[in-house]
């Protein structure tokens, strides 16, 4: 069971990561900011297939020795664990690795054949934008706390007749294989934990309304649809998560409270539907939106101006991943290689978001 | 509405801000009472500093082309479009004289000016 688990994530982050440039703006390539003159560049398109070809290589070799080991020799789980993580991150790494050569080589073409030079930089706002987003409220993310933490109260109120030893870990089989001494920390970890992931999601839908919009000075009217829909896109997808996640979690501690109910398979079937429906929905979300709504069709078309392109940020981008920018007031920013969105490290609410998940993680643990 | 910023002009930017909203309301795309984003949501979608949207609203404030509402927000002033005083007549011909000024300097007829005046008042009307 693990050895599956393992393989089939093994083959989402090979595949993700192969062909990740393909579902990104054209607009941002390895990181850099590509003007509108230079997106058709041979050069670039190629790297790009290149860069999908030698992943999806390495990605099958790496499987391949993988399923062979397995196939062999017949370890046992923990060496599975271990060496499936072992694969997962040397994939990663091999991407990363590529992704820096790529980054590189593009900033140098960039910065000697002066790409952006005769050309006026320009920001685009729409001044109405904030009054058609259509982001869910808060409300949809409160309820499930709120469920959440009368569970919790629950298991508190039942705390006389809680078995001795509180499940804290369950194996690939659904049967609860780590036990906790009882205690009141113990008995309300998991909806502490649940409650701590939903306010994430609280935290991050709330961000998002904040969160400045990115409208191309080529393509108004069409980024501005397609900015509008990824963040709606997004909301339902934390909405998404924070639904399978508050069931998931509510079951596992009714199961802690009465253990009568309590029945492997059961266990495995929410997890695996959990599963399911969250790598479903990223995978829709992915195909269907694309980086910043990408890949949705828009009808309304554009004049497109002469000699201007859009103001080149790349000095806000380190690496072409991480934003630092002190002036901009976001602190959630649509990312730059990946599809999604990532923190303004140059914000202050980025570092007390960080430090209060950490704190609490860490608080958590030590509970327990 | 859009604004469009330039990001390498001699124009300070927060300048460049204020402009754009006062054309918006002559042409008649942004009108009384219309809001405009927050102070905060306006710096996110420019990238840039909140100080520099305040204090474009400022300039604006000040001109009456817009009201500040604590905690309600940003709106096209009731006064944006209105019947120009002696006071306002007298004030836009001093802001004017050293721009006709430069033209006289550029060896531009009185006519020719006329003809610069007529063109961007009919590119202003007709954009809609």
């Amino acid at each position: 069971m693990a050895a599956i688990i393992f393989i089939v994530i093994l083959i989402f982050i090979i595949a993700i990561q192969a062909f990740l440039p393909k579902f990104l703006k054209e607009s941002e390539v390895f990181g850099i900011y590509i003007p509108d003159t230079h997106v058709k560049d041979q050069r670039i398109v190629h790297m790009k297939n290149r860069y999908t070809q030698l992943i999806l290589t390495s990605g099958i070799i790496i499987l391949v020795i993988f399923i062979g080991w397995l196939w062999m020799f017949g370890p046992a789980e923990e060496q599975i664990v271990f060496f499936g993580m072992v694969a997962q991150i040397g994939a990663l790494i091999f991407s990363m690795g590529l992704y820096a050569k790529n980054h590189i080589s593009l900033a140098n073409w960039k910065k000697h054949e002066k790409w952006t030079e005769g050309q006026s930089e320009r920001k685009v706002v729409d001044l109405q934008f904030r009054e058609q987003l259509k982001l869910l409220p808060s409300l949809f993310f409160i309820i499930p706390m709120l469920i959440t933490l009368g569970l919790g109260v629950l298991g508190l109120s039942q705390y006389d007749t809680l078995p001795n030893q509180i499940p804290t870990h369950w194996g690939p089989s659904g049967e609860a294989d780590a036990f906790a001494e009882k205690s009141w920390g113990s008995v309300s970890a998991l909806p502490m934990i649940t409650l701590l992931l939903q306010g994430m999601m609280l935290f991050f839908n709330g961000a998002m309304k904040q969160s400045g919009a990115k409208i191309q000075v080529r393509h108004k009217k069409r980024s501005r649809q397609q900015q509008l829909a990824f963040r709606k896109y997004s909301s339902w997808l934390l909405f998404v998560v924070t639904i399978t996640v508050t069931v998931l979690m509510g079951y596992l501690q009714l199961t802690i409270i009465y253990p009568e109910i309590m029945s492997a398979s059961v266990t495995l079937g929410f997890t695996i539907g959990y599963l399911v429906i969250i790598l479903g929905s990223v995978l829709y979300y992915t195909v269907k939106v694309g980086q910043s709504g990408t890949r949705i069709a828009v009808a309304e078309q554009d004049v497109n101006p002469e000699n201007v392109i859009d103001m080149d940020d790349d000095q806000y981008w380190k690496f072409g991943l991480f934003y630092v920018n002190k002036d901009d007031p976001s602190i959630l920013v649509e990312k730059r290689f990946g599809i999604g969105w990532t923190v303004n490290m140059g914000h202050k609410g980025s570092w007390i978001f960080l430090v209060l998940l950490v704190g609490s993680i860490f608080l958590i643990a030590t509970l327990l | 509405m859009f604004i469009e910023i330039e990001a390498n002009s001699a124009v300070p930017i927060y300048l460049q801000l204020a402009q754009q909203i006062i054309e918006g309301v002559a042409k008649g795309s942004l009108k009384p009472g219309d809001s405009l984003p927050s102070v905060r949501a306006f710096a996110a979608d420019l990238g840039m500093n909140m100080h520099t949207v305040n204090k474009a609203y400022h300039y604006l404030e000040e001109k009456e082309f817009i009201r500040i509402v604590q905690k309600k927000g940003v709106f096209i002033h009731e006064n944006g479009v209105h019947k120009a005083s002696e006071l306002d007549r007298l004030r836009l011909k001093k802001e004017l004289r050293p721009i006709v000024a430069e033209a006289l300097c550029l060896q531009l007829t009185q006519a020719e000016i006329e003809l610069l005046i007529n063109e961007i008042t009919l590119d202003l009307k007709e954009e809609k």
